[in-house]
């Protein structure tokens, strides 16, 4: 009876060995959602697991002066810049997670317009600041200025919201990041 | 025969029990990781259903290192970001009231004197509050990636 429990308790984690092989060889972030059936023995070897694959994998960004890096793992790896009028594609770079690359298409739009509209209003406001700055009376000064001004406000709110879009497809990709 | 009933149960118990703590992490996940969302204002969102957990004014402090406190490195970068966030928000908010100030001026004349210094000094307090902002953000971003890391393991 005790070598029949024995061989069982073996071949049990024979099954559950080829079990984490499985879990490890999907731990990459493309095929994350192929594979419904993540499993290791223990709570705390999943959660190592998991942890690595964040470490590794994860993604966030941090701004720099109008653009923004794309920032990979603990290590800090680079993979890309995004901001006014780069064109990193994020969607590409999340596409292993559906809402992600929703989110990620949102931002796109978004920087686009926020970007121009923004960079239209500045140019505005220079071009009234050096006409008022010459001391010409000319009416078309406030205009300028006030008009220039909205169009910074209205494209500051849209690249806003685009980062709130960015920062929500990154939170979904390092969500599908997870064993499942 | 018995032999092979019992390892297929056992093996199929251990299956269940991971699927079920993987699973489980997935919800901790959904439910207790963070992100910065854009409202009017900045503020910190929690989980799938974006419950506001931190709404972040520009000039009072935020409480960012008590919401994650859990994660020690989390809370060393909210320091960066609180030790930054203030001020650089007063001295980005003092550079637009003088360029705006200076933009008052232009329309008097004669122009004061004092009107010269104004656009360097409102540029420069601009780009000082811009930088530690910029600090701050990098350190608000780190904070979040590492609680929500921490949750995972």
């Amino acid at each position: 009876m005790k070598l029949n429990l024995l061989l069982a308790l073996g071949l049990s984690a024979l099954g559950a060995g080829s079990l984490t092989a499985q879990t490890n060889g999907h731990s990459s972030a493309t095929n994350k959602n192929q594979n419904g059936t993540a499993a290791t023995t223990t709570t705390q070897s999943t959660r190592v697991d998991s942890a690595t694959v964040y470490d590794s994998q994860a993604l966030r960004f941090e701004g720099k002066w109008g653009s923004a890096d794309i920032i990979r793992g603990a290590k800090g790896e680079v993979v890309g810049t995004v901001g006014w009028f780069r064109d990193f594609d994020v969607e590409k770079l999340v596409q292993s997670s559906p809402r992600a690359a929703a989110d990620a298409r949102t931002f796109k739009v978004g920087n686009f317009r926020g970007s121009l509209v923004t960079t239209i209003g500045a140019s505005l406001v220079a071009i009234g600041i050096a006409v008022a700055s010459n001391n010409s009376n000319n009416a078309s000064t406030p205009v300028l200025i006030i008009a220039g001004a909205g169009g910074i406000g209205w494209g500051l709110n849209h690249l806003t919201s685009s980062y709130a879009a960015l920062s929500r497809a990154l939170w979904w990709y390092n969500r599908d990041l997870a064993p499942r | 025969m018995r032999i092979l009933l019992v390892a297929g149960l056992l093996s199929g118990l251990a299956h269940m029990g991971a699927t079920f703590q993987a699973g489980a992490q997935t919800s901790t996940y959904d439910e207790r990781a963070l992100r910065v969302d854009a409202g009017p204002g900045l503020r910190i969102v929690r989980g799938v259903a974006d419950s506001v957990v931190l709404n972040i004014g520009e000039f009072k402090r935020t409480g960012l290192a008590d919401l994650v406190a859990s994660s020690p490195k989390a809370v060393e970068q909210a320091e960066v970001f609180e030790k930054n966030y203030r001020p650089g928000s007063w001295y980005a908010g003092a550079g637009i009231a003088l360029f705006g100030l200076n933009l008052g001026l232009t329309s008097i004349s004669p122009r004061p004197t004092i009107s010269g210094w104004l656009l360097p000094a409102s540029v420069a307090l601009l780009v000082y509050g811009g930088y530690r902002l910029q600090l701050a953000y990098r350190g608000l971003q780190k904070a979040i990636w590492w609680y929500n890391r921490d949750l995972k393991s």
